[in-house]
């Protein structure tokens, strides 16, 4: 698989790290008292679509960049990626935590 | 008995031919220049004002009018800086340190230079890049992975390129170049 970097170009899936669903970059606040809850469907429920996917994938083996990479599960066509940072600015309304 | 203890590279001088290729350790002063947030719109011109040279873009180098420092930019944030001459460290890095954040990198890396019309067949083997001369010009600089090793592969002349890795696996990325060198050869 081949992820188009937005810096570097096309990089091979070899050199990355995939970090999981997109959605990890929203960890809900920790407020007292702790709201077990969402914490535990922030840790543990998953979308899982059968399509369009975003998705973290670290750039280990480049330039050490976090990117959210928007993948089809079923195809593996890659349709966007996005440094992780720009991610999150276009997403005024949700705060991250991380 | 006194016992002398000499430095020496993590490949003790490596030159090797091995058909058309032709393998030689380098061991260039190397620094990580990591850019503070505030210098951020004053890269380019403090590095230009104290090297005398443009900046590159992202995975590609530049070099001084001798040919004897390189700057690669690795991301947005991250310069390396190599120099082949020692005694032009002190003067650069001075300069640079009242700028920028340095950490001094030479010790933690092996540098195999590749030459002869095979290398790049050599290397295709092991290297995920597409290093064909349209999409990996003179100076072009990227990190990249060659069998599990990470690299930063620069290619510095048509038929040569330098490869840096780390001198804790010197031996292990030796052996995955020569292997592929002895492959072809």
């Amino acid at each position: 698989m081949i992820i188009p970097h937005p810096h570097l170009g096309p990089r091979d899936a070899c050199e990355f790290v995939y970090k999981g669903d997109a959605e990890l970059v929203f960890r809900p606040e920790r407020v007292a008292p702790v709201d077990y809850d969402t914490f535990h469907n922030y840790l543990y429920l998953r979308q899982n679509p059968a399509g369009a996917h975003k998705e973290l994938w670290y750039h280990e083996y480049g330039d050490r960049s976090w990117l959210v990479v928007t993948r089809n599960t079923q195809t593996h066509e890659i349709l966007k990626v996005e440094f992780a940072s720009e991610y999150l600015s276009g997403q005024k309304d949700r705060k991250s935590n991380v | 008995m006194d016992k002398k203890i000499s430095p020496t590279t993590p490949l003790s001088g490596l030159h090797s031919v091995i058909g058309n290729v032709t393998l030689n350790e380098v061991n260039p002063e190397i620094f990580c220049i990591s850019i503070p947030k505030e210098m951020n719109k004053k890269v380019a011109s403090e590095f230009k004002r104290i090297l005398k040279f443009d900046i590159p873009i992202i995975g590609q180098s530049s070099l001084n009018k001798n040919s004897t420092i390189r700057l690669i930019r690795n991301s947005l944030d991250q310069f390396f800086i190599l120099f082949e001459k020692a005694s032009e460290v002190a003067g650069v890095m001075n300069s640079l340190e009242k700028y920028f954040y340095i950490t001094e990198q030479s010790d933690a890396w092996v540098g195999i230079e590749i030459s002869g019309k095979s290398s790049y067949s050599c290397l295709e083997r092991i290297c995920p890049l597409d290093l064909s001369t349209e999409s990996f010009g003179v100076n072009t600089a990227v990190r990249t992975l060659m069998e599990h090793l990470n690299v930063l592969i620069i290619k510095t002349t048509e038929e040569s390129f330098l490869l840096l890795s780390a001198s804790s696996s010197a031996k292990s990325f030796l052996n995955a170049v020569e292997t592929s060198a002895e492959n072809i050869a």
